[in-house]
């Protein structure tokens, strides 16, 4: 068992797996952190590599005992040996290697009809995603149809303009999953399996509730951006890291002082700096802010940026350095700050934007230097890290192997 | 089922090609005048330089040294264009502010003077007298203004949706019999072999593939830009249409930065500004000689950024704001070798190839998008002559479609239970045809939903676009609602968008999968150039969600 006391900054999937595998090691841990990032804007679905891309590279690694033992602690994410087949919210179906247990996998099923209720909530167009889902190649062959069928309201009038999360939250209350399941008991007994949209609890397993009284399978399309399925994950990890008494900040980190061996993470909270014997830098890429982009122009007054910068930095200073492509991110050549043409979306799948290659230069989960040299303690994990895959399971594998790294 | 739209007819009078404004208003003037018409547009309507203009219908100031004409007539067909389709213009007040420095007490006194002359012509498009403005008082409209300058003066212009008056003069022949067909390439311009008369065109279907041709007694070029590929498409040279064509970029912020339009040098002593248009403001414009391919002409980082600096000059906070997105269009002004591009003419010629050997083709050359009426006018009076018909052009007194009366945006919210400020955006776009989308809105609760939230487009709309505006895709819708040109790129409303027109059309829901990713990419390129650093963390945000719902292209798992 580990004595040392391990920092984790940021709460997404990958700081929450290393602050739960390194707690499981034995060390202290305290993970910081300062707001959402991608985590609470998942949709739902789990990969370990994009999913377009997954298919075609042949084989997925397995998940390991201590990434399902942290599975079940979340309780939320089922992964299971086949590929799960899922909805979106306008009417297509994806594979994925795993799914938010209250979405509604379809792989499975075969000569059904799936009820799609029409309901009044302003993103969801059951029709839509009756007739888009039923033309999908996979479902004529398998002969599942998706039909729309009408449905008493689910919701009150007042609760028709709330975000899909909050919808969520209210479903966290028995009476209200009676009344889902009294208007869905009549829209769907000509029905094998029902389709709805991502309302179906944040704490409670709305999903496995419904198909018990409904007795049939009962689940939801993916999330939108800011839906159900990342609400989900930030109350299932805030409930893992209580349990496994990790100690939380809420606060920015700004930088990383090492000396003598052990770090000195500063943040802009009201505490003094945090001490370490390990950092995992699980703080996100872009969208979270872990990832800083700025032109030396923006900010600059009249006609000239005041001074060249580096385009790229990461928000936590630290003897770390970003890499794009296994090469070292520097200065540009130009005052303004790069040429930004090569910086759209990939126009083929296998590219990848420099907006998402971009990330600390790294060894497995060592964070590496501008010497290319591992900074002794120093972890990264998720999307901060160079060539992340930005999906769930490969933030969950990462996060846990920098955890258990930091805290031996 | 799919809906194909019906092909073009064997024959008719007068073949109308291109379907920017210069084609939409002959293709209208000579429906009008009952002429049977058929258009044809290679892309979209407004696709090239009419839905990528500055987005004003101003009087032409700048000619007014050099060729006063041109502004009387910009002013006079401005106002024409205020008569017929009102519910499209909106003011913009303008200022320009003259730096401090050596002889500008008496450049600011010649341009005080400069927009006295212009004031007599205001009148012509109601529009207000300029003013001339204290530093204090100029700081006092525009904080944002903080270079040293001896004060401004104001003048007034209106704004259009460029792409909405491409929809509305082809929705309107179409309803005078005209027959319009978007993504209706021409391949060829036929000429009787003997006399050299272009008789008919070949065209193909770029949706479908579908291919044909057509008969016609006349043929009129109004391709803008691509007015010389047409040319050529005929066998002539394409000098005998010849154009120096002229890129223009503009800059797209996530907001309405200021009060009025700002008007400035640039480095390079050229005139450039930033507007409040619609919901956000518009930075531009350049003016290069462009040879690159017209069908996807976009904005370049280097543009981007000269048109910052300049406007930085005078408002450096235009440095942090954020940048949602680029146009770009390339004019099709007169040739002339010699002048720069700010100097070029845009008056605008008729071109009749009989000159040519061939008799029959006619190329509208130059035109700018406040004097498209007038030009689509004389074009017609032509057409008119050579084919014998007495009818006079009424398109200055006819409304467009939409601008007969207008609506109270308050009343419609009420009726069609929808936010008051979605209603006054479709208003705007629709004039009085809102009604048409607001009983498609009574149909189904669904039907009122706003697909994209930042510009307020709603699925009603989206579906009535694609059934009476000739929209065939998720581009195409975006180009007459503003669909997902709001700060979030078309990242909520893309996808849904595609599910949607595929099912008007009848298509595979797959179909609107790729659509909306195409969507997707075009506009992301168009952001990229631009990136500053919130910009950055959305485009990320963008990538991530697109590919949870629908992957990138390359393949589907």
């Amino acid at each position: 068992m580990s004595d040392r006391t391990v920092v984790v900054v940021g709460a997404g999937v990958a700081g929450t797996s290393a602050a739960w595998a390194a707690r499981r090691n034995g060390a202290k841990v305290h993970l910081i952190s300062g707001g959402a990032g991608a985590s609470a804007l998942m949709s739902g679905a789990l990969d370990f590599a994009g999913w377009q891309v997954a298919p075609r590279s042949g084989h997925e690694p397995a998940l390991d005992a201590t990434a399902c033992a942290l599975l079940d602690a979340l309780g939320i994410w089922q992964v299971a040996e086949r590929p799960v087949r899922v909805a979106t919210m306008t009417g297509n179906l994806r594979t994925a290697r795993g799914a938010d247990r209250a979405l509604l996998d379809v792989a499975a099923l075969s000569n059904v009809r799936v009820a799609v209720p029409r309901l009044a909530r302003p993103a969801w167009d059951a029709d839509l995603v009756a007739r888009g889902c039923s033309a999908e190649p996979w479902a004529k062959e398998r002969g599942v149809r998706f039909e729309a069928v009408d449905c008493s309201p689910l919701f009150d009038d007042a609760d028709a303009r709330a975000s899909d999360a909050d919808l969520a939250a209210l479903f966290d209350d028995a009476s209200r999953v009676e009344r889902i399941v009294r208007a869905l008991r009549a829209a769907c007994d000509r029905h094998d399996a029902v389709l709805l949209g991502p309302w179906l609890g944040l704490r409670t397993d709305g999903s496995a509730l419904l198909r018990e009284a409904i007795g049939r399978p009962a689940g939801e399309t993916l999330s939108m951006l800011a839906g159900a399925a990342g609400a989900r994950f930030e109350t299932a990890a805030e409930r893992v890291l209580r349990d496994a008494e990790v100690k939380r900040s809420v606060a920015r980190a700004t930088a990383l002082r090492r000396s003598d061996g052990r770090f000195a993470c500063e943040h802009d909270g009201d505490e003094g700096p945090f001490e370490a014997d390990a950092v995992v830098m699980a703080c996100g890429g872009l969208i979270g802010g872990g990832i800083c982009f700025t032109p030396s122009e923006a900010n600059a007054a009249g006609v000239m940026p005041e001074a060249s910068s580096e385009p790229f930095a990461m928000s936590l200073k630290s003897e770390a350095c970003l890499a794009l492509d296994g090469r070292f991110v520097g200065r540009t050549g130009s005052l303004h700050g790069p040429n930004l043409e090569d910086y759209g979306w990939p126009s083929i799948a296998e590219a990848r934007s420099v907006l998402e290659r971009i990330g600390v230069r790294r060894d497995g989960v060592r964070a590496l230097d501008r010497e290319a040299q591992a900074v002794p303690g120093l972890f990264v994990a998720g999307s901060a890290a160079a060539d992340a895959r930005h999906t769930v399971l490969d933030s969950l594998a990462a996060g846990i192997e920098a955890g258990l790294a930091a805290a031996s | 089922m799919v809906v194909s739209p019906p092909l073009p007819p064997s024959d008719t009078d007068v073949i109308v090609v291109g379907g920017g404004v210069n084609g939409t208003g002959v293709a209208r003037d000579c429906s009008l005048r009952g002429l049977r018409v058929v258009l044809l547009e290679r892309n979209d309507l407004g696709h090239g330089a009419s839905g990528n203009s500055s987005g004003m219908i101003h009087g032409g100031p700048r000619y007014l040294s050099s060729n006063p004409s041109v502004t009387r007539m910009s002013c006079l067909d401005s106002g024409f264009i205020q008569r017929i389709a009102p519910h499209l213009l909106f003011r913009i007040p303008f200022i320009m502010p003259i730096d401090r420095g050596v002889g500008s007490g008496v450049f600011f006194t010649l341009v005080d003077a400069f927009f006295g002359a212009y004031d007599k012509f205001q009148v012509l498009k109601r529009g207000k007298p300029h003013s001339r403005l204290t530093p204090d008082e100029t700081r006092q409209l525009e904080p944002g203004l903080t270079s040293d300058m001896i004060g401004a003066v104001s003048f007034d212009e209106w704004g259009i949706d460029g792409s909405r008056l491409c929809a509305a003069n082809a929705i309107d022949a179409s309803e005078h019999g005209a027959s319009i067909h978007v993504h209706t390439t021409v391949d060829q311009v036929v000429r009787e072999p003997k006399t050299g008369r272009a008789c008919a065109v070949r065209w193909t279907d770029r949706c479908t593939g579908a291919s044909g041709s057509t008969k016609a007694k006349l043929i009129v070029n109004a391709t803008g830009a691509w007015g010389s590929i047409t040319a050529s498409l005929a066998g002539l040279s394409p000098m005998t249409a010849a154009m120096r064509p002229g890129k223009g970029i503009h800059v797209v912020f996530d907001r309405r930065l200021s009060n009025h339009a700002v008007a400035v040098q640039t480095i390079d002593d050229r005139q450039v500004f930033t507007e409040p248009w619609e919901n956000v403001s518009v930075l531009g414009t350049t003016d290069t000689d462009y040879y690159g391919d017209l069908d996807d002409v976009h904005a370049t980082s280097d543009e981007v950024r000269y048109l910052v600096q300049a406007m930085a000059h005078v408002m450096p906070s235009i440095r942090s704001a954020r940048i949602i997105g680029t146009f770009a269009g390339v004019r099709p002004t007169l040739y002339k070798y010699g002048p720069i591009p700010d100097a070029l003419s845009r008056e605008h010629e008729i071109v009749d190839h009989a000159a040519h050997g061939a008799d029959g083709l006619y190329s509208m050359i130059g035109g700018k998008l406040a004097s498209y009426r007038l030009f689509a006018e004389e074009m017609s009076d032509v057409v008119a002559r050579r084919l014998g018909i007495d009818a006079g052009c009424s398109t200055h007194t006819h409304p467009l479609p939409g601008g007969d009366r207008t609506l109270d945006p308050s009343a419609f919210a009420a009726a069609h239970d929808i936010d008051p400020v979605a209603a006054r955006r479709l208003i705007y776009r629709h004039g009085s045809r809102a009604e048409r989308v607001g009983e498609l809105m009574l149909q189904h609760p669904v039907r009122r939903a706003m697909v994209c939230l930042c510009e307020a487009v709603s699925d009603a709309e989206i579906r009535y676009v694609v059934r009476s505006e000739f929209a065939r895709s998720v581009d195409d819708v975006a180009r007459r609602t503003r669909l997902g040109a709001g700060p979030c790129g078309g990242m909520r409303c893309a996808l849904r968008c595609g599910a949607i027109v595929a099912e008007e059309l009848g298509l595979d829901p797959r179909h609107g999968v790729d659509q909306a990713r195409a969507f997707a990419l075009r506009t992301a390129r168009s952001r990229a150039v631009a990136l500053g650093p919130l910009q950055a963390r959305q485009e990320a945000l963008a990538i991530a969600a697109f590919r949870a719902q629908a992957g990138l292209p390359g393949g589907r798992a």
